[in-house]
């Protein structure tokens, strides 16, 4: 059976998930062999696909429940809070 | 029973035209729809592929150019765009749910590709988030380089479906300036759109063509049908909808004498542009493609006071090579001989963003990247390049001088720089072309920044002529938006600063003994000729199909009258004074209106 993990996130960056901010996510999530799931006030999206995450219409603030299903999604749910932690990189 | 119904818009260009209307829908057209033959969904399918991996190699490309051209900020941001288009390329919910509907309902692939793209645009602005809503222009940007693929051709998709028919009137949301020059020499008898103000590029354009105009017609795509009779009032601003027969009768007839006065008017072709004691004003017209030079002399201009070059950048892909610049130049500047001709270059960034620059758009375009800021800080080679291939159109065209003025000059260091690329550039074709003799230079600085204004004694030390551009002058000195309908009541050439500025930019002509002429809207407006001609413009250029009634102004006006009017207009505290002034002064003199 397939692993799980989960965590909640608060997307804390001034421009939420933005173009580039969902581009850099997709990015990271894409080099993992789990499958990715976002969700935002009980809608789910695939973490994989940049239409999902964009229509998450996440902005600053927003909180997110992140489930990553398969072998390495530890490693996943890891990164993708390195990236929200970070703000995806924003310039301050 | 007739709907007669009657919408206020802003007029535009003048005339008036009587003809069915005509929807342009930009999203949907020329997608065809076809039912698949048993058995070919996995053909269309792998065709799908095709096109997305073509796509994905283009964006590649891009990318990768990108990459070459430097490492700034800019270049970051622009590059994560184009990541953002390399990922919706691969996107299941665009390319997946493609591929799915192909199969579903046996439908070709650019069918169902407009449908998949369709509904998630319709969510993206259903969100109600500014946001999101601009990244649809991604995801149609994305769409459209597949639909390209697909339909295995660059060009614009629009062209052929403008040509095509009989007699109309254009309907829609706004047109792009490439979309209005594919109009030249079309059946097409005006233009109604919902956005856009009197000096939006619509309106320049549909002026330039000699066809009437209404735009910013609030809801006019949803009040008007296809098929349905439409009157274009570009006189008063006014759109009438399936008239009633007396209606139509009377804009009939008010176009019958609309179009004998336009006659009458043409007639004075020949006629000196002089004032009634023996002053010259030279009326030159303004262009943008070829094919309008030829009317732009037909209606008596004695040159080209400015050549928008704009146009050749627009709508592609790729910037256009020195070759093809050469070769539109040349036949230009050889419609025109033996008359002068200004060449100004590229004034592309503000509401006229090409694709092929690749660049982002702003949150406020008019004051960031435009004109010369892009050859300058930007792109140089995008610039050099252009110089370059009128350097060499002159040369081959055999024209006394290249005269090339430079748009948005700030101040002097700006002058310089573009003086010195000029140089760099002549420099540059003697190595490159055996025996390269260049032809002598003029360089003409444009006046439409206030700084400029404050400047223009620097300015024109440093140039061979000045030119001042109203509009943006204009815009830029009220801090409005031009393609902003809310703020165009505060637009008017009749401004007390408007007059003010003028008088300071062509004093200091003067003293550095130097020509300006002035381009831009005010050119065109008859009542402002006399306060124009009483400030010491002595060169003018319009649209066209203006030339004809400023020349009959010109006519029946004295260069001491106007004198002492202007002079009595400076004085004025608001622009209503002063156009209550002008329009005392042309009463009687200008038979002219209808």
């Amino acid at each position: 059976m397939d692993e799980i993990a989960t965590t909640r996130l608060t997307i804390i960056n001034d421009l939420g998930l933005h173009a580039r901010a969902a581009t850099l996510l997709v990015q990271t999530a894409s080099r993992f062999e789990s499958d990715l799931y976002i969700s935002k006030d009980g809608r789910q999206i695939n973490g994989k696909s940049i239409m999902g995450v964009l229509l998450l219409t996440a902005g600053k603030g927003t909180e997110l429940e992140v489930e990553a299903i398969g072998a390495d999604c530890q490693e996943l749910i890891d990164a993708i809070e390195e990236l929200v932690k970070n703000k995806f990189g924003e310039d301050k | 029973m007739s709907r007669s119904l009657r919408l206020v818009g802003i007029a535009a260009a003048p005339g008036i035209a009587v003809a069915t209307a005509r929807a342009i829908d930009r999203k949907k057209i020329l997608v065809p729809k076809l039912d698949l033959e048993r058995g070919h969904v996995e053909d269309e399918q792998a065709r799908l592929d095709l096109a997305v991996s073509d796509a994905r190699m283009q964006i590649q490309r891009s990318i990768d150019s990108l990459a070459r051209e430097g490492e700034g900020k800019q270049h970051r941001n622009h590059s994560m765009i184009l990541q953002t288009h390399l990922l919706l390329l691969g996107d299941i919910l665009l390319i997946d749910a493609t591929k799915d509907l192909i199969a579903e309902r046996q439908i070709n692939a650019e069918w169902a590709l407009s449908i998949v793209t369709d509904d998630i645009m319709g969510q993206l602005s259903a969100a109600d988030n500014e946001y999101l809503a601009e990244r649809a222009e991604d995801i149609g940007f994305v769409s459209t380089r597949v639909m390209r693929n697909l339909l295995g051709h660059t060009e614009e998709l629009l062209g052929s479906e403008l040509k095509a028919d009989a007699e109309c009137i254009i309907v829609t949301i706004d047109l792009s300036p490439a979309e209005t020059a594919q109009m030249v020499s079309s059946p097409i008898q005006g233009f109604a759109t919902e956005k856009g103000t009197q000096t939006s590029h619509t309106a320049i354009m549909a002026q330039a063509l000699g066809l009437p105009a209404v735009v910013g017609v609030e809801g006019l795509t949803e009040k008007v049908n296809p098929g349905d009779t439409l009157i274009v009032d570009g006189l008063d601003g006014i759109i009438i909808v399936e008239p009633d027969d007396e209606t139509l009768a009377r804009y009939r007839e008010r176009a019958a004498q609309w179009s004998a006065m336009e006659n009458r008017l043409r007639s004075t072709k020949d006629e000196p542009s002089v004032t009634s004691d023996g002053v010259e004003i030279v009326l030159k017209g303004n262009v943008e493609f070829p094919g309008e030079a030829p009317f732009a002399l037909d209606y008596g201009a004695q040159g080209i006071g400015l050549y928008r070059t704009e146009f050749l950048y627009l709508d592609r892909e790729e910037p256009p090579t020195r070759e093809e610049q050469i070769r539109t130049y040349v036949s230009m500047l050889k419609a025109v001989a033996p008359r002068p001709l200004y060449f100004r270059t590229f004034d592309i960034g503000a509401d006229k963003m090409p694709r092929c620059l690749h660049m982002t758009k702003a949150r406020n375009p008019a004051l960031g990247m435009r004109a010369i800021r892009i050859g300058l800080r930007k792109n140089r080679d995008l610039l050099k390049e252009q110089i370059k291939a009128i350097l060499v159109s002159a040369k081959e065209a055999r024209v006394e001088s290249a005269d090339i003025m430079f748009p948005l000059v700030s101040g002097v260091k700006e002058l310089r720089e573009l003086k010195d690329m000029v140089k760099e550039c002549t420099a540059e074709l003697k190595t490159e072309i055996d025996g390269f003799e260049p032809t002598p230079v003029k360089i003409g600085c444009m006046v439409e920044l206030p700084s400029a204004v404050l400047l223009s004694d620097i300015l024109a030390r440093e140039s061979d002529f000045l030119s001042i551009g109203t509009n943006d002058l204009i815009q830029y000195m009220m801090a409005i938006d031009r393609v902003n309908d809310d703020v165009a009541y505060l637009y008017s050439p009749f401004h007390p600063s408007a007059l003010r500025a003028l008088k300071i930019i062509v004093d200091a002509a003067d003293a550095a003994g130097i020509p300006v002429s002035l381009c831009g809207g005010a050119a065109g407006e008859p009542m402002m000729t006399p306060l124009l001609v009483g400030l010491g413009i002595r060169e003018m250029s319009m649209a066209p199909h203006s030339i004809p009634f400023i020349k009959a102004a010109v006519r029946t006006i004295s260069y001491e009258e106007s004198r002492k009017l202007a002079l009595q207009a400076l004085q004025q505290t608001t622009e209503d004074e002063i156009q209550q002034l002008a329009v005392s002064f042309m009463q009687g003199k200008l038979d002219i209106t209808i």
